[in-house]
């Protein structure tokens, strides 16, 4: 599996009554990456799933899963996990009996659920029907669900939503540690772009059926130009002294935690001279830290740059 | 034989959940509670003519086979005829609300789905009709034996041709029932939610069983014809009578065949329109 896509679309469109969905989307995801799909609200994330897996038929480009056409996915039975519009769990069944099923299903022997049982907090629950579990217990069995046969390919459209933050971190360890410790690829869509960036290898950020930014996260947050975060006063004047200052690319305001900031994007290392330059035009500094570039901060650029807000 | 492991799924979801219990059960706790009401209302009569000062109806107990018929063929049959359509009905569409298609073809092609989708469905309904069956002998056998039915010292069927007779009904009226599934299982492929499928696949075979009367020779094409529901024609319907040996109750020439292979032919079409369907939605 190293080194091969075991999911990828090639210039794969997709429309819906007139409007482009996906709009010549290349995306693969290795065996050994965790990849996150971010974009906003409508850009064709669940959609680049849907065609990825086969499920939506695209209306033009190519579809491939595990070497072969995405529309023979089921050859793959137990190859690929999933978790895709919501937990889509029968309430009617225990949280065992759901995972029997789902063994059932693809003709397998149930394994032993109770590693991932118990690293998602969820051992005391086996026995529990799943209609009367929370939205989050009901996404870690979902999540647990998709582990369970040891796929290949791992497909999770917002798995950790509804997670209370320590679980969100002990979802996506497993995730990590199915790429990187058993080589599976995994495709990781979330609004949630703190956490996702603690868990992905790998970014693809769609905006509007197109892909605006692909590649290893660390080389695209490595490439963002270095920015600091100022507190001064009056802001005006250091606002102004910013914008004269050669070294500074972009200023711009920004409110953290009701503090008024800014924030400059510099060329090269300027933050000393920045420094200086305030002092100089006489407003009073009292916070110049430099700015670790993030995924969030990463989407933000990108979007603007493209012109379109939309909250993640 | 990859729609084997859909089959098993589909079974053990059905079998496993407080609703396909209850539907396992209810045919079977109607059955016997008609052959115990029916035991009942007898009683009660024959102790009113008694009371009236006339001498009883017959000598004797009534041999079980009838009581047995009325189990397996009344109200226990037109409850699991509903519980088939119901179960067929949503199999499918069921997973489409739960979100859990995608789980499905991402595990077995298509058509292997739906085939084993029907082929779950067909055995908890065979295993419920068991369960019916085994409960109106029980209820037909409290106080009565499965002899043959003499009248005046005259034989008119012996137990051995009972038996014949009621298996025979049995056979031909099982098909019925499978197809009640079978038609489940296409309108659930036609539908979105769970919901509409129940509606579409209730309304239509409650239509049609209930005007089939009036659709005369085209009604033997038609697999609600021989459904236990408001049919009279069904094999299940008529058993009651023939387990009696009643002298003008027998079977019609071809009507036990016609009653097993037009429902048969019929939930093959079902099926394989069911996979045409699923073949070309979006999951």
């Amino acid at each position: 599996m190293n080194g091969e896509s075991a999911l990828e679309l090639r210039n794969a469109a997709k429309r819906w009554r007139g409007s482009a969905a996906l709009d010549g989307v290349d995306l693969a995801v290795r065996a050994g990456t965790v990849v996150g799909l971010v974009g906003p609200s409508g850009a064709g994330k669940t959609t680049a799933i849907r065609v990825g897996l086969g499920l939506l038929a695209p209306d033009g480009g190519e579809a491939r899963v595990l070497g072969g056409p995405a529309r023979e996915i089921a050859r793959h039975s137990g190859r690929v996990g999933l978790v895709l519009d919501g937990p889509a769990l029968e309430r009617g069944l225990t949280v065992a009996e759901n995972l029997e099923l789902h063994a059932l299903r693809h003709g397998r022997a149930l394994p032993d659920p109770r590693p991932f049982l118990e690293r998602l907090q969820l051992l005391a629950l086996a026995g529990r029907r799943t209609g009367r579990l929370s939205q989050g217990e009901a996404h870690r069995v979902a999540m647990a669900r998709a582990l369970l046969l040891g796929p290949d390919l791992l497909v999770l459209d917002e798995p950790v939503a509804h997670l209370d933050p320590a679980l969100v971190h002990a979802g996506l360890e497993l995730l990590r540690e199915a790429a990187l410790e058993r080589g599976a690829a995994v495709l990781l869509s979330s609004h949630q772009l703190a956490e996702l960036e603690r868990a992905v290898t790998h970014l693809v950020l769609l905006h509007r059926g197109r892909v605006l930014l692909a590649g290893d996260l660390k080389a695209l947050l490595g490439a963002a130009p270095p920015a600091v975060r100022i507190a001064a006063r009056p802001l005006a004047t250091a606002r102004a002294a910013l914008e004269r200052h050669a070294a500074v690319a972009r200023v711009e305001t920004m409110r953290l935690d009701g503090v008024e900031l800014l924030r400059a994007e510099l060329r090269g290392d300027a933050a000393a001279s920045v420094n200086a330059a305030l002092h100089a035009a006489g407003a009073a500094v009292s916070l110049l830290a430099p700015e670790r570039p993030s995924l969030e901060e990463l989407f933000r650029r990108t979007l603007a740059r493209a012109g379109a807000g939309g909250a993640a | 034989m990859s729609f084997v492991a859909p089959m098993r799924a589909e079974l053990y979801r059905l079998t496993r959940s407080r609703a396909g219990r209850f539907g396992l059960v209810a045919p079977a706790l109607l059955g016997a509670l008609q052959v115990l009401g029916g035991d009942l209302l007898g009683r009660a009569e024959a102790a009113r003519r008694a009371a009236q000062g006339f001498a009883a109806a017959g000598s004797g107990a009534a041999p079980a086979f009838g009581p047995l018929a009325d189990g397996v063929g009344g109200l226990g049959a037109m409850a699991l005829a509903m519980i088939a359509l119901l179960a067929g009905a949503f199999s499918l569409a069921r997973e489409r609300d739960l979100g859990s298609l995608p789980l499905l073809v991402l595990a077995r092609p298509r058509g292997a789905v739906v085939v084993g989708k029907a082929l779950g469905t067909c055995a908890y309904v065979v295993t419920a009709f068991v369960a019916l069956f085994a409960a109106s002998f029980l209820a037909a056998a409290i106080g009565r034996d499965f002899t043959g039915v003499v009248e005046d010292g005259f034989e008119m069927a012996s137990a051995g041709e009972l038996w014949n007779e009621t298996l025979l009904a049995v056979g031909a009226g099982m098909p019925a029932l499978l197809c009640c599934a079978c038609f489940g299982v296409l309108v659930s492929a036609l539908c979105s939610s769970v919901g509409a499928a129940a509606v579409g696949a209730v309304v239509p075979f409650t239509l049609l069983a209930l005007f089939q009367s009036t659709l005369g020779r085209v009604a033997d094409h038609l697999f609600v014809t021989y459904a236990p529901f408001f049919s009279p024609r069904a094999p299940f319907a008529r058993l009651g009578q023939v387990a009696r040996a009643f002298s003008d109750a027998h079977w019609a020439q071809g009507e036990l065949l016609r009653a097993a292979l037009v429902p048969s032919l019929e939930a093959v079409a079902f099926v394989l329109l069911a996979w045409l369907v699923t073949a070309r939605r979006d999951a």
